[in-house]
């Protein structure tokens, strides 16, 4: 049976009866999702690949814990987030990635010029908070909703949308500082 | 900038992530005409995200698909058989994936460790072994004693020397 056309919800489904096709399909339509979130939580590409391994490995031995079909994306990088909560716990202070506190106190500049970045505009997310970055890089690179990056992250509704819109002005702000654009204030 | 901004920035963020309703929207870009700041925040907003798109993303390795298609290979248990599978068949079918030269990479740059739950299991074998071994053999060579009575055939006697005489 070929289910290249069917919808997430149906390779769930599949996937619950214990299909390795779906399983397959499901692993393409996310590793590069999931390797590029992993990647920006951790900062080190063969980290991000072996807390993509093992998200997928969680995947197909839970799947029957997953309630609602519908909100396996969010199911998904949550396991992603917390394998990769788990590698920073033992890798430095949990509350770098956790830490809400560093938002618009911090000097975003000073960081920028402290780690030597490059022009690169990707750059600039080094720039912001863990926090900040990471909402912005489910938002932005993945596509995420805002029930949906709520759910991953464990933030309310209305956190969302206001910690989005200060990571926006932080990378606004550093942008129009390294561009030379005018400071929107 | 006012509060009033501040509160039209954050729903502008929110326009952009199609968060917000159509009458917001109309709302806020009446704003957005009269505002010099707020349209420097929206312009900036979209030019950065149009240029994060851009960007080239993280890609996943051949390696990774090679670990990630070793995954169903063992089938779902539960339990002890899972813990088992993980402990033991995984990091050898995640190995056997591994090509030789990022292997060696790995082999560099970790230190090699077997699983707790691995290393348990060898123990409790090796004792059982162990303690099978002293209990079987002796009772083993006892059995076999039992079953066949030794003879002792005396071959070779000693010389006798009669010392004295007989009397009546």
């Amino acid at each position: 049976m070929s289910q290249s056309s069917l919808t997430e919800r149906r390779l769930v489904e599949h996937l619950r009866l214990g299909s390795r096709e779906a399983f397959g399909q499901i692993y393409v339509r996310y590793k590069g999702s999931l390797c590029n979130y992993c990647y920006w939580l951790v900062k080190e590409k063969d980290r991000a690949e072996d807390i993509v391994h093992e998200t997928f490995l969680k995947v197909w031995n839970n799947i029957g814990t997953l309630d609602d079909s519908s909100s396996f994306r969010s199911w998904l990088f949550t396991i992603a987030r917390n394998q990769a909560l788990l590698f920073l716990r033992d890798r430095r202070p949990f509350e770098e990635l956790t830490d809400e506190s560093s938002s618009e106190n911090d000097d975003p500049l000073h960081a920028l010029i402290s780690t030597e970045l490059s022009d690169s505009i990707s750059s600039l997310l080094n720039a912001l908070s863990p926090a900040y970055r990471e909402l912005i890089v489910l938002r932005v690179y993945e596509g995420l909703s805002y029930a949906e990056i709520a759910s991953v992250t464990g933030l309310s509704l209305s956190a969302v949308r206001v910690h989005l819109y200060r990571a926006r002005k932080a990378l606004a702000r550093l942008y129009n500082e390294q561009y030379g654009d005018k400071d929107d204030g | 900038m006012t509060g009033e901004c501040n509160r039209y920035q954050m729903a502008l963020s929110a326009s952009l992530d199609g968060e917000l309703d159509t009458e917001a929207t109309r709302a806020l870009f009446f704003h957005l005409a009269e505002c010099e700041r707020c349209r420097l925040f929206w312009n900036s907003s979209i030019r950065i995200e149009r240029e994060l798109l851009k960007e080239e993303r993280i890609r996943a390795s051949t390696a990774l698909d090679a670990r990630v298609a070793s995954i169903g290979r063992l089938g779902r248990l539960g339990g002890f058989g899972k813990s088992l599978k993980q402990s033991l068949l995984r990091p050898l079918l995640d190995r056997a994936a591994t090509s030789p030269s990022t292997l060696g990479e790995k082999v560099a740059q970790e230190r090699v460790s077997f699983p707790y739950s691995f290393a348990a299991i060898v123990s409790i074998l090796a004792v059982a072994l162990g303690y099978i071994l002293g209990t079987v053999q002796p009772w083993l060579e006892n059995t076999m004693n039992e079953r066949e009575p030794q003879v002792v055939y005396v071959s070779v006697l000693p010389d006798i020397t009669v010392v004295g005489h007989l009397t009546e």
